[in-house]
């Protein structure tokens, strides 16, 4: 798995490609971490090069959004994780998890900063 | 139904640490290869087994340090069997309760999904405790990939008592090897009559136990109306053209 972060003026965008698996789950974990640590609440995930997703990956994925949006600058508007650009098969797995309601999902990165 | 006739089994034995997971889905490619399954199925079985052998690297020996794995998989008349083997604790994942999964994000757990994967993605999940330790068997039946495309026949005659069964041997046959989404090009078909209506509703009705899809395509007007006539028309999918049909199993996800 590889990681890659683009700090935005409002938004950090992490690129994640590869296998997210439970060996590599904790390094994306890590990464949120390290976002959050720095007061950084607003994040996108870009999934283009995701290649395979298991369950440890859905569960950090799960814990980093409602840490996210534990961070509120008014009732409005606040931190949250939103995820961009997902394979067909990261897309199944979703679905077959019921993953695709919990999360907001865009269609390309552009537009997942955009929404923020 | 000759599927899978070739018998073929490996096993191998890994380390219990979460590093193997790469040369377990290494592994198991090896057996779906064999199978000729479709890329889809062959992915669900090893997001399967990865889920299965993560479960064990954590759970089934905990802090006692190192342990091994033993993975070993089967084909047999059609049927994929992956068994994974340990000699932790006993855990039987059939009682761990099931995420619900259309719960709100505020109430939604994060744990229990790797095992409703598992279930989910395979036929038949399995397990025992054994004095070998534990033992989890996962089964796919699948259909080689061959077969799975869509597959095109354009039937020609009268579907009457005489000239049904020959006209429809083709399809028959191929109904029999395993294809599960079938077109019927009946724009040649003349005439059509009980005998031919009830050998369509045999083919249908094999296809449906297995999942699949029967479309029959740019019927004639006088035939159409035996299926108007007959309620017919609201059993089986009718399409004007393949274009239609092939648009319509495109927004189902099928491979056209």
């Amino acid at each position: 798995m590889e990681i890659t972060q683009k700090r935005l003026n409002r938004v950090d965008l992490v690129h994640v490609s590869g296998r997210l698996d439970a060996m590599h789950a904790p390094a994306l974990r890590n990464k949120i971490e390290e976002l959050f640590a720095e007061g950084r609440y607003r994040i996108v995930l870009d999934f283009s090069g995701l290649e395979y997703v298991a369950s440890p990956g859905l569960r950090v994925l799960i814990e980093a959004r409602k840490k996210a949006r534990d961070w509120k600058i008014t009732d409005f508007e606040g931190g949250d994780v939103r995820l961009a650009s997902l394979p067909n098969r990261i897309r199944e797995v979703f679905d077959l998890t019921g993953f695709t309601s919990l999360f907001d999902i865009y269609a390309d990165a552009t537009e997942a900063v955009g929404s923020f | 139904m000759q599927l899978g006739s070739a018998m073929s089994h490996a096993s191998t034995t890994f380390p219990a640490s979460l590093e193997s997971l790469v040369a377990i889905s290494a592994f198991v490619n090896t057996a779906t290869h064999q199978c000729k399954m479709s890329e889809r199925e062959a992915w669900h079985v090893q997001l399967a087994v990865d889920e299965a052998a993560t479960n064990i690297m954590q759970h089934a020996y905990g802090d006692t340090g190192s342990g091994t794995l033993a993975v070993s998989w089967s084909i047999d008349g059609g049927v994929l069997t992956v068994v994974l083997h340990d000699h932790g604790q006993p855990f039987d994942p059939a009682l761990v309760p099931v995420p619900d999964i259309h719960s709100p994000f505020e109430d939604r757990q994060a744990g229990g999904l790797g095992i409703y994967l598992m279930n989910k993605l395979m036929d038949e999940v399995t397990y025992r405790f054994t004095d070998a330790g534990n033992e989890l068997t996962l089964r796919k039946r699948f259909a080689e990939a061959t077969a799975v495309r869509v597959q095109h026949f354009v039937i020609e005659g009268r579907l009457d008592a005489r000239g049904t069964a020959v006209a429809l041997e083709p399809v028959t046959a191929a109904v029999a090897a395993g294809a599960r989404t079938i077109l019927l090009d009946m724009h040649k078909v003349s005439f059509l009559s009980s005998s031919g209506l009830r050998s369509l509703l045999m083919i249908r009705r094999e296809i449906n136990a297995h999942q699949g899809i029967l479309m029959l395509i740019a019927l004639l007007p006088h035939v159409e109306e035996v299926f108007t006539m007959t309620g017919f028309s609201q059993v089986f999918e009718l399409y004007p053209s393949v274009e239609a049909a092939r648009s319509a199993l495109a927004g189902r996800g099928e491979t056209v």
